[in-house]
């Protein structure tokens, strides 16, 4: 195999082209590429290591993505275009996603939770980074920041670059909103009993508070209080324990709606979020429930505070 | 039948350094050297493969032609060696290409192997290689590129 082919396979021709339009557009990506990479060398070597022509690469491809989506074009427009110029208005749209990215970072920051998490703390802090230290001209696919807190709802692998940061952090500041609806002692005391070293451990900060919230909605309780005590915990069992996979989502989704409605959350991607969440719930309660108990589901406080 | 059209670009690239090293010729008969159609053919064909063994990747006309300009008044080269030492040039170059991580220039390198090759190696590639350039390489890994400059003070 050839070091061209090598390079040229990472760019993800689709098969509904025809060989012709590959082998017009692969040219014109080499071309491309050949440009790009003199101008990452600045002229002063002709050859560079595979491994960064491959990467100079997925960030050309990166950028003629973004403008695909935005164009609404398809990879067949390329066999006509000057991608020059396509790779150009790619990196435009990369730029305002940027800008969009700082206003999310800053919104992500602001609604912070206060409660103290290493690795939540980090992540954000290294996404500020980010910001300083991402190369859109040559390396827009990449994330150059660590990215160690766990959301409740990942991001999709396939996401690159920008499109990925942007997208974690409009779920963190999702998240973000939900944890701040609820009094933080008695957040505190569930992650508390969720996690005793909650602080220091990569656990989510949203997932055990959507958890405990939608089982009270199921119970018919009042969400806020957090606490599912233990007879609450047999009281969920036992509603579970008769229902098959499709009526159990079903009351998990409306659970969900409730939450919503209880904790006076309007915006359409919140509710999808914690409408996901619940139903992701079912897996774990299917396989809790032929030991009879949802305790680590449904959390119960280790302490009883006085405020429940 | 099998795809194979990412070969097109190599293609290309290939007969444009076929033609630009057999142009090559014009200048270096000056000093009594002159490829041939099999050399040349021969020596193109060689910098892909040593391409592939360094793991890199090459855009337009390659490394060849500067060579060749740079090496063809050396008084080391002559006609019965002069494919063979292009040959070992250009595997030492892309070879320190790596070694150095890209930190040094082509040109530059270029003109500090010239200058070693005709100076300190006394037109022996083995010693360009086995000392002078791993220096190089261990200045350029500790930031000591400047060094390239020093070195050609001492052979002056």
């Amino acid at each position: 195999m050839s070091e061209n082919e090598l390079i040229l396979k990472s760019a993800g021709l689709p098969e509904s082209l025809t060989e012709e339009d590959e082998r017009i557009i692969q040219t014109k990506l080499w071309q491309l590429l050949a440009r790009h990479t003199e101008l990452y060398t600045m002229g002063d070597s002709s050859s560079v290591r595979i491994e960064l022509a491959q990467e100079l690469l997925q960030s050309i491809s990166f950028c003629l993505d973004l403008f695909l989506k935005q164009s609404g074009n398809t990879k067949k427009f390329f066999v006509e275009a000057d991608l020059e110029e396509l790779l150009r208005l790619g990196q435009t749209v990369c730029e305002e996603k940027i800008e969009l990215g700082k206003k999310l970072y800053s919104m992500a920051c602001r609604t912070a939770p206060e409660i103290d998490n290493i690795s939540f703390r980090d992540t954000l802090k290294g996404i500020g980074g980010f910001f300083k230290h991402y190369d859109f001209r040559f390396f827009a696919h990449q994330i150059p920041c660590d990215i160690d807190y766990q959301l409740c709802n990942p991001v999709k692998e396939s996401l690159q670059g920008i499109e990925y940061i942007n997208d974690y952090l409009g779920r963190i500041i999702i998240e973000n909103d939900f944890v701040r609806r609820f009094e933080i002692n008695r957040t505190e005391s569930l992650l508390n009993s969720y996690c005793s070293d909650y602080k220091g451990l990569l656990i989510n900060l949203y997932a055990p508070l959507a958890a405990n919230a939608v089982g009270l909605a199921l119970l018919g309780e009042d969400v806020s209080k957090l606490n599912i005590t233990a007879s609450e915990g047999e009281r969920l069992a036992k509603f579970f324990e008769p229902l098959s996979l499709t009526p159990a989502k079903k009351a998990l989704n409306e659970a969900a709606l409730r939450v919503c409605s209880e904790l006076k959350i309007n915006d359409a991607s919140s509710l999808r979020y914690l409408r996901k969440t619940a139903e992701e719930l079912y897996p774990r309660i299917e396989a809790a429930l032929p030991h009879g108990k949802l305790s680590g589901i449904f959390i119960s406080f280790d302490e009883m505070p006085s405020h429940t | 039948m099998e795809k194979d059209y990412s070969l097109e670009p190599v293609k290309a690239q290939m007969l444009a350094e076929v033609h630009e090293l057999s142009e090559c010729n014009e200048f270096s008969i000056k000093y009594g050297l002159v490829l041939s159609e099999n050399q040349i053919q021969n020596l193109v064909q060689k910098r892909f493969e040593t391409l592939r063994d360094t793991g890199r990747i090459e855009f337009g006309a390659g490394i060849l032609k500067k060579l060749v300009y740079a090496f063809c008044d050396s008084p080391y080269i002559h006609n019965l060696n002069y494919e063979a030492t292009i040959l070992e040039l250009q595997d030492a170059f892309y070879y320190f290409k790596n070694e150095s991580d890209d930190r040094i220039a082509d040109d530059e390198l270029i003109e500090y192997m010239k200058d070693t090759f005709d100076g300190k190696a006394q037109g022996s590639i083995e010693y360009l290689t086995g000392t002078s350039l791993e220096e190089l390489r261990r200045d350029a890994h500790h930031g000591f590129i400047d060094d390239v400059d020093d070195g050609k003070e001492d052979m002056d």
